[in-house]
């Protein structure tokens, strides 16, 4: 039997988890562990975790969804002008003329290079809006949205694989919850300097 | 006119009425939720022992109902700013690798609304002979 949960896991709940229920919150789920040992379960008990944690703070935090919604359906309306732009430039064309696979990796790169400036600059101006502007909560939440981001392309791939359209049939929702989780981490990165929790 | 005399014309309502709306607005609901009313319940029977994994455990036994920890937590913080609960740091344990216990604690408030629950529940049960018929 296993006596140490997963890490990775219980470094994602340190990490995500409000300050106010973290420390109890994974000493039952450690003890808990301990008693079942199974790695599964753990798993399972963080996502549901980590999910009912960003409801509530969704749910006190409307202007963060109000504003990730707002700045989503601007990128929507824009979005054709963005790729009209990017389609212009000749050294894009060089690195999708490659060879498959590297054309299909220079392809998701470019995609995602462009959907996380997007994202970051929606990021930018929430916490400009919100007078809280800190290195540690930008970076934070940049660092978020490039790894939701990436994710969130890296997954459309399986997607163009098995319906056959292009990847620049991106899903907005996902990326509107990647925003949304971004701006709630870094406000959490914040507050926790401000030795308050995000409540 | 001076300021003296538009405070008499237009007098300021006094402090306690500010207080009143102010205590309005933060005003918890006072209903409890079927959920809140499980995990009311489980922290009640639990009298001293009341954290995370004992109220999970008391939930899915009398229940027969799978309940998260995250949930339960959500649902106890709901309940502690609702003042129904209260809640006091333990101590650490190697087997919690470390890490404190939070126990939770049912308040006289609490109690009043969970008896008020019942109540209300017993006078919605009378009355209604196809909920009394029981299975052959």
């Amino acid at each position: 039997m296993k006596t140490h949960p997963p890490a990775i896991a219980t470094w994602l709940l340190e990490r995500l988890i409000r300050r106010s229920q973290r420390e109890a919150l994974i000493g039952d789920l450690f003890e808990e562990f301990i008693r079942r040992g199974s790695p599964h379960w753990y798993w399972g008990q963080m996502l549901k975790a980590i999910a009912i944690d960003f409801a509530h703070r969704a749910r006190t935090e409307w202007f963060a969804v109000v504003f990730a919604g707002v700045w989503i359906t601007m990128l929507a309306q824009v979005w054709p002008h963005i790729m009209m732009t990017l389609g212009s430039q000749p050294l894009i064309w060089l690195g999708i003329g490659w060879p498959w696979p590297l054309s299909l990796l220079c392809y998701v790169a470019i995609f995602t290079a462009a959907t996380t400036v997007s994202l970051w600059i929606g990021l930018v101006l929430y916490f400009v809006l919100t007078r809280r502007f800190e290195c540690r909560s930008l970076l934070r939440g940049m660092a978020v949205t490039s790894v939701l981001d990436l994710a969130i392309n890296t997954g459309s791939l399986f997607f163009v694989g098995r319906h056959r359209v292009g990847i620049y049939m991106i899903s907005w929702l996902p990326l509107f919850v990647a925003l949304l989780v971004s701006m709630i981490a870094g406000r959490a990165v914040g507050s926790r300097g401000a030795n308050k929790s995000t409540a | 006119m001076n300021s003296h005399s538009l405070s008499l014309a237009f007098p300021s309502p006094p402090l306690n009425v500010y207080y009143f709306f102010a205590k309005l607005e933060y005003m918890p609901r006072t209903y409890l939720g079927e959920f809140e009313l499980i995990v009311m319940l489980a922290v009640i029977r639990l009298h001293e022992s009341a954290y995370g994994v004992p109220i999970v455990k008391e939930i899915e036994e009398h229940t027969g109902r799978e309940a998260s920890i995250g949930s339960v937590y959500a649902t106890l913080e709901r309940l502690e700013q609702k003042c129904f609960i209260s809640s006091s740091v333990g101590e650490s344990t190697p087997e919690r690798g470390g890490r404190a216990k939070r126990y939770f604690r049912v308040t006289k408030a609490g109690l009043r609304e969970v008896s008020k629950t019942r109540q209300a529940l017993t006078k919605m049960w009378e009355g209604l002979p196809i909920l009394e018929r029981r299975p052959a």
